[in-house]
């Protein structure tokens, strides 16, 4: 400080005969009071005019996306008032800074009056979240932007959010834990959906994404077998010797028998009759080739077998074309005597049909036009053998061929053309009917992530559905397919 | 208050960290791949979105920007209050209160995710923009204006006494221009010049034309200002209102034309310009000028009212001088006239912001 001038205390001695000039407001003292007086009233009348009537288009931070888009103009369809109440407030304050996102806010209301029965997740989640939390608008007019595995993770990367939802899935009745069917049609009795017992914790494994951490498909978890009894060897089918090449010359592929749906999303089961019957012909009489046994249906093969006089009589007629009785029943007396050169008795011919694995087996190397190899139902199936009387009564497990097997994930063969199905499905090696060959998890894996080849289909949406099935009566879902078990345990058709 | 102070350096370097920190913060979450692994501290990148404030670590950077905004308003508070209520002293507010706004522009950078967002959000960065730019600019000016005001002002004096002093000098001169106008007989038995300024008359010298004062203005020292030279002129005693006039002790020569000169030379020219709210409109509020005019206002009137014409000089110099601090008082506060309102409109449409975001969407 200049000497000159001297201290604050020296200076203020100069006017202590005019220290009351001090406290004396300047006209900058006084312009800065008013003027800040009138900012602060200036705003707080510009907060009331803009919460009363200023246009949404004031706060609208970007486009709707073009599903919404006939909202554009219309921000109180979405945004409301809501009263604040201290208790909710902090709710708000700690959803929204542990989670960028309220739980149910009123916005939710708001979509759910368009979108009726859209249930949010799992019974056992713990809290259940904003629509907004994944489904974020006002990001430009294309289509909203997709659901990420931030999303997902927010939860099940939260140890302490799945240990909670675990607990709280062990007080849920399990008949209220269903199989979505965005995913899996289980109206549909024509598909067959693997659904395993749900596991004592539930899915609650905590884990960052697909690639980082997802556990093990539950199929690989539980090591699960197939439980069919329908024998096959996909092992022995694709390069095995002895498999002669098909009607069109070509070798035994994956595309012989597993042939997609009209959409190209999942396969069409494979049957008998599209699929097997032209190596595994059910010729059992080898002079007639085109005299065959029915399949289906075990009492009606053994009814067929019993009546074969009348069986040989209208083949005689259809068939052949003989159309005189006396020659029908010429015929059908000399193919009678041709089968008793081979079956001393109907029973014992009746045995051999239904009991015996390979009964013409060293008939097999014979040339037959239709390539007949009958191997008899047991060389296939599972066929019981039930005492009715003296006589034993057959009876064929039916097969339960399941369509899917990983009912709780999406899957596209379509999108999946350029990928070999031996990259997927471990067939080749596979000899055991027992055998899954579903993929592995660590088989998708190295496609979906961020570092595969199909890094951009690599979110927990890409297979998974966030929203549960929509509310229906209890059980009637799975009414329709019924449990693994139940068809497995189902009588034979 | 200049920052080139040792107390601003441990604030520079926690401001220099909490930027760092805030930055590496935002790298991990959003850019985890800018980042090096070890302090992903987020795991995967969250979903591209717009609202980057509206995500945890956003809601985060935001309410530490609006505590810093309340915290700021507070520094004005803390200067009214009554001594028992003030908490620490008011340097280490105003410190503060410099280096915690400077460290939102990071935080409100990163809150945004370097968007302005919508209508609203855009108001409030602009907003903030010009509260920045205006303390910014305040804070320079407090760092020249001192350093001008102690070159060009030979003695400062309290800002709150300007209008005092200006007060005097109008009464002072209003005072002497009575001595002129009263008849002779009167004029010759009160209002004679001091002896000091006779004894001053007979020596060619002023050196105080005033020894009884008892009020002096603090412009004492000689310093050159605008061409002018500015010379240590206490007032008069007679130049007070409100005191007594001391008694002349001696009276000296008396001659009409001078007084008549000197009393239209202070009608027309000193009163005037002493009473104006801005004196720099006058012509004797130009140095130059002034010199010239007293110049040759000295060579038109006797020697024994040379004092006076010199006395004269002095008030308006000290009147320059008191125009000169105003000014620099004006440029070293007037910025808060727009950074202080703007403020409180920022500090009020940011809470408004946070609300409607929060509780609204």
């Amino acid at each position: 400080m200049d000497k000159q001038r001297g201290t604050p205390k020296q200076i203020a001695k100069r006017y202590e005969d005019k220290v009351e000039s001090r406290n004396q407001r300047t006209p900058y003292r006084r312009a800065l009071f008013w003027l800040s007086l009138f900012a602060v009233l200036g705003s707080a009348a510009a907060i009331y005019y803009a919460g009363e009537r200023a246009p949404g288009e004031f706060f609208n931070t970007g486009p709707l996306s073009r599903h919404h888009s006939s909202l554009e103009n219309d921000c109180a369809s979405c945004h409301q008032a809501e009263p604040l109440e201290a208790g909710r407030f902090m709710q708000v304050v700690n959803d929204r800074f542990r989670h960028g996102a309220p739980s149910i806010a009123r916005i939710d209301h708001a979509c759910q009056a368009c979108h009726t029965q859209h249930a949010f997740h799992e019974p056992n989640v713990v809290e259940n979240r904003s629509c907004s939390a994944c489904h974020t608008e006002h990001q430009g007019p294309g289509p909203m932007p997709a659901v990420t595995n931030v999303d997902c993770a927010s939860c099940h990367n939260d140890a302490a959010i799945m240990q909670a939802s675990a607990q709280r899935g062990k007080q849920v009745p399990p008949s209220h834990f269903r199989l979505n069917p965005k995913v899996v049609n289980l109206t549909n009795p024509q598909q067959n959906v693997l659904q395993l017992a749900r596991p004592a914790d539930g899915y609650t494994a905590t884990f960052a994404s697909f690639s980082e951490g997802h556990p093990p498909f539950q199929l690989q978890r539980e090591n699960v077998r197939e439980a069919d009894v329908l024998r096959f060897n996909h092992q022995l089918h694709m390069g095995g010797r002895g498999i002669p090449p098909t009607r069109a010359g070509g070798k035994l592929d994956c595309n012989y028998c597993h042939k997609p749906e009209p959409t190209g999303r999942y396969m069409q089961r494979v049957t008998f009759e599209a699929n097997c019957q032209e190596c595994h012909s059910l010729q059992f009489d080898v002079k007639n080739p085109d005299f065959q046994i029915p399949h289906g249906d075990a009492q009606l093969v053994r009814t067929f077998l019993r009546t074969l006089p009348a069986q040989y009589g209208e083949l005689a007629r259809r068939k052949r074309g003989i159309t005189d009785e006396s020659r029908v029943n010429a015929f059908t007396a000399q193919q009678i005597t041709g089968l008793l050169t081979q079956f001393s008795t109907a029973d014992q011919l009746e045995r051999t049909v239904f009991f015996t694995k390979d009964p013409y087996s060293t008939a097999a190397q014979q040339d037959s036009p239709t390539r007949a190899k009958y191997a008899g139902c047991a060389y296939c199936h599972e066929v019981k053998q039930t005492s009715v009387g003296s006589f034993p009564m057959p009876q064929i497990t039916a097969p339960v061929v399941i369509d899917r097997w990983l009912a709780r994930g999406h899957f596209n063969h379509a999108k999946h053309a350029t990928v070999d199905c031996r990259t997927c499905h471990a067939a080749e090696s596979s000899s055991l009917t027992s055998d899954v060959l579903m993929p592995t998890k660590e088989s998708c894996v190295s496609c979906h992530s961020p570092a595969g080849v199909a890094a951009n289909a690599s979110e927990c949406m890409t297979c998974h559905t966030y929203h549960a099935p929509d509310p229906r009566p209890a059980g009637a879902a799975t009414a329709a397919a019924g449990s693994f078990k139940q068809m497995l345990l189902s009588p034979a058709r | 208050m200049r920052i080139n102070r040792a107390p601003h350096i441990p604030w520079l370097i926690f401001v220099l960290l909490a930027t760092a920190a805030a930055t590496l913060l935002y790298c991990a979450q959003f850019h985890p791949e800018r980042v090096p692994a070890s302090v992903r501290f987020f795991g995967e990148k969250p979903p591209e979105r717009a609202t980057i404030g509206g995500t945890p670590l956003g809601l985060v950077l935001g309410s530490v920007s609006l505590g810093i905004f309340l915290f700021a308003a507070m520094l004005g508070m803390r200067k009214r209050l009554p001594a028992p209520l003030r908490i620490g002293h008011v340097q280490r507010w105003l410190r503060a209160h410099i280096w915690l706004t400077l460290l939102t522009f990071p935080l409100i950078l990163l809150h945004s995710g370097f968007r302005f967002g919508g209508p609203m959000t855009t108001l409030l960065m602009a907003l903030y923009g010009v509260v920045m730019v205006s303390g910014i600019y305040g804070l320079y000016l407090q760092h020249k204006v001192p350093t001008l005001m102690k070159e060009r002002l030979p003695a400062e004096i309290v800002y709150e006494q300007i209008p005092n002093i200006r007060a005097q000098l109008c009464a002072a001169a209003e005072r002497l221009r009575k001595t002129y106008t009263r008849d002779r007989a009167e004029t010759r038995s009160r209002d004679a010049l001091a002896p000091a300024a006779a004894t001053a008359l007979a020596t060619a010298s002023l050196p105080d034309v005033s020894p009884h004062a008892v009020f002096k203005t603090p412009t004492a020292v000689e310093k050159p200002m605008g061409g002018a030279t500015i010379r240590g002129t206490p007032v008069a005693p007679a130049a007070i209102p409100g005191t007594d006039v001391a008694e002349p002790q001696e009276e000296i020569g008396f001659d009409a034309p001078s007084e008549a000169t000197l009393a239209e030379f202070i009608d027309r020219q000193l009163l005037p310009y002493l009473n104006a709210r801005r004196g720099e409109k006058f012509r004797l509020g130009n140095g130059r000028y002034a010199d010239d005019t007293f110049r040759h206002l000295k060579l038109r009137v006797a020697g024994p009212y040379r004092a006076r014409v010199e006395e004269m000089q002095g008030w308006c110099d000290e009147r320059r001088l008191l125009d000169l601090q105003t000014r620099m008082q004006h440029w070293l506060h007037g910025w808060l006239l727009i950074h202080a309102p703007l403020s409180f409109v920022l500090i009020l449409l940011t809470g408004w912001h946070a609300f409607v975001t929060l509780f609204k969407y």
